[in-house]
């Protein structure tokens, strides 16, 4: 008798499912062919395994399974009014990926998302069309890494060279890729642009390892901030959120130390940070999910549906924070949520 | 708790047998056994019988929605696609009639052979093959996890088929089912004790003697239910957040307010604590 795996849990990736319509598209076949091992499954439609009834987010995180899709509207939203627009006029973001590698125990994803599997939507091109049609009559500051991290699976989509590639021929387009990875490689092959601005959150070591499950280590992260500098690259690092959690002030502060004494005298575009605060009723669900976590444990204020630390810890936290990075950026380049 | 439905007695005797499972007398409307820790239903061929046992087994007998449901019988299949007494585990069913297909969640790997079902109300023969898109078929699988998926989990639904012939259902005997299920269903008990190692259950975040410590100074503080409610929530938020309680709670112990202001205020102080790291 074939003896069972020992470990009984899957691998990531295990299972890939793709809509019919998404096995057109020659990225489809190039992600199959990277996940030689996985079972394929076809689809009529992605929600019918992404929307399904009574799911486990938390086990599915584990070991996400893999759906190719293909976006059939919605290709660009309004900026959210959590986000900062750090100035820039007409914010949008796109989600042509729906959930993330990485397991952070805050994340807001686990609240708007059904499932804990990753969706990727092949067709980046018709999205790129439409942000084409809005560039012929305005400027737009496009976040492209929302939803997800789109550094750490570039390797996989390719996704951020065609971004990239698009501003490179519309100047009147700017870009945000947000990331914890540590994969600043997957790109270091492109010529750095004065629209795109490469955003990296940062976070003292012990959040990292109890509550940003699989992400690279701040030393990891800071040697990829580190090359994207060198090569010429905008790089705006996002202290966010803070956590207000035991002994914060002294975490936070050895990360701030740490991040600006490895940087050095290289410039960093701007600073941003905020302290955690989530939509009402992700929370909500959140704590359903994680019912144990430290940081979802903590009476929450709510105003205008959005859920957050009290005034007094929040300005507590964001004086202390901006203290420190002023010691290292200036103030003009700081902003606070 | 474990559910399994058969379609036949003859699939469900030698897992009746091997749990050492007895009859349910109140059941009048199906055959149900159970030991401690299983259940079995026999349901009868199609999918409604099928759908209408799942529900009766899981509304009459007390669900959990942690609870693992598992159908198991034999299946028809394809010559080129499967061999008899081929065991597969399904992660895609369709239903034939509506075109809907279902998908339970592969979180756990398994020795079995992966596949798609396609669920017909009718027996299929040979002339129909034409008609079959999954790698095998049956009259229940797709109808039955509609159901069951209304009240568990997709993770937690696993239609296992054992493949009995190629269509040709004429040659599928009673005998022929008996053996087919003794000699590939070890494999499938053994993956069952293994899967059921891994429990999803998350203990109870407060323990008794702080509960017992938290009514009694509800009563002694002579708070509102609301503030009642609140209390427990801090309390509850602050125990997670410090892995005890009991340290701030004991201070209050003594505290006895004769009347609501006096416990308001001293709740006032409590709740400014409970709200610290
Ligand atoms: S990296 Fe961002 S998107 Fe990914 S899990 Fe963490 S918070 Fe969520």
């Amino acid at each position: 008798m074939e003896s069972l795996s020992k470990n009984l849990w899957n691998y990531k990736f295990s299972h890939i499912y793709v809509e019919k319509d998404a096995l057109n598209y020659d990225i489809s076949h190039d992600i199959i062919s990277r996940f030689k091992k996985s079972i394929l499954i076809e689809i009529e439609h992605y929600k019918d395994v992404f929307c399904r009834k009574n799911q486990n987010f938390i086990l599915q995180k584990k070991i996400p399974k893999l759906i190719l899709a293909v976006k059939k509207d919605n290709f660009i939203y309004p900026g959210s009014k959590m986000c900062d627009d750090f100035g820039n006029d007409n914010f949008y973001y796109t989600s042509l990926v729906m959930n993330c590698i990485y397991d952070c125990e805050y994340c807001y994803l686990q609240g708007m998302y059904p499932s804990g599997n990753i969706v990727i939507f092949v067709n980046i091109e018709d999205t790129i069309e439409k942000v084409k049609q809005i560039l012929k009559n305005k400027s737009i500051y496009l976040c492209v890494s929302y939803d997800t991290d789109l550094m750490a699976i570039e390797n996989i989509t390719g996704f951020l060279h065609k971004w990239i590639e698009t501003a490179n021929k519309y100047k009147n387009l700017k870009i945000e890729i947000r990331t914890k990875s540590a994969d600043f490689e997957y790109i270091k092959d492109i010529q750095s642009l004065d629209n795109v601005i490469l955003a990296w959150t940062l976070s003292p070591d012990k959040i990292i390892k109890e509550f940003e499950k699989n992400t690279p280590s701040l030393n990891k992260r800071l040697k990829s901030i580190c090359d994207a500098i060198d090569k010429g690259w905008k790089v705006r690092i996002c202290f966010d959120p803070i956590l207000y959690v035991k002994d914060w002030e002294v975490l936070y502060k050895q990360c701030i130390e740490k991040t600006f004494e490895i940087i050095g005298k290289r410039k960093v575009y701007q600073v941003s940070s905020g302290v955690f605060r989530i939509s009402k009723d992700y929370l909500k669900i959140m704590n359903k999910l994680r019912e144990d976590s430290k940081i979802l444990a903590y009476p929450f204020q709510c105003n205008n549906g959005v859920c957050s630390y009290n005034t007094k810890h929040i300005n507590k936290m964001m004086n202390f924070i901006k203290n420190e990075v002023k010691k290292y950026v200036p103030l003009k380049d700081i902003y606070l949520q | 708790m474990v559910y399994f439905l058969t379609a036949l007695y003859y699939e469900a005797k030698e897992i009746i047998k091997h749990y050492k499972m007895k009859k349910v007398i109140e059941a009048k409307k199906f055959q149900i056994f159970k030991n401690d820790k299983y259940y079995l239903i026999i349901t009868g061929t199609g999918g409604i019988k099928a759908a209408v046992g799942a529900t009766y087994l899981l509304s009459n007998f007390g669900y959990n929605e942690n609870d693992i449901f598992i159908n198991i019988g034999i299946c028809g299949a394809n010559k080129e696609k499967a061999h008899i007494g081929e065991i597969f585990l399904c992660n895609k069913l369709i239903n034939k009639y509506t075109k809907k297909s279902y998908y339970p969640d592969m979180l756990f790997s398994h020795s079995f052979r992966e596949g798609s079902l396609e669920s017909f109300l009718e027996i299929v023969d040979k002339d129909m093959i034409k008609n079959v898109k999954a790698d095998i078929v049956d009259q229940e699988g797709a109808f039955l996890y509609e159901a069951v998926s209304i009240f568990l989990k997709p993770e937690n639904i696993y239609i296992i088929k054992i493949v009995s012939d190629f269509l040709e259902a004429d040659s599928v005997t009673p005998v022929l089912i008996e053996n087919l299920m003794a000699s590939n269903l070890p494999k499938v008990y053994e993956w069952i004790d293994k899967r059921l190692n891994i429990e999803d259950y998350k203990n109870d975040i407060m323990n008794k003697e702080e509960n017992d410590m938290i009514n009694i100074l509800c009563k002694n503080m002579k708070l509102s239910s609301a503030m009642e409610y609140e209390f427990k929530k801090l309390s509850k938020q602050y125990k997670i957040r410090n892995g005890q309680i009991l340290d701030l709670l004991i201070k209050y112990k003594d505290v006895k307010c004769n009347i609501k202001a006096e416990g308001k205020k001293v709740y006032g102080e409590l709740k400014q604590k409970l709200m610290e790291l």
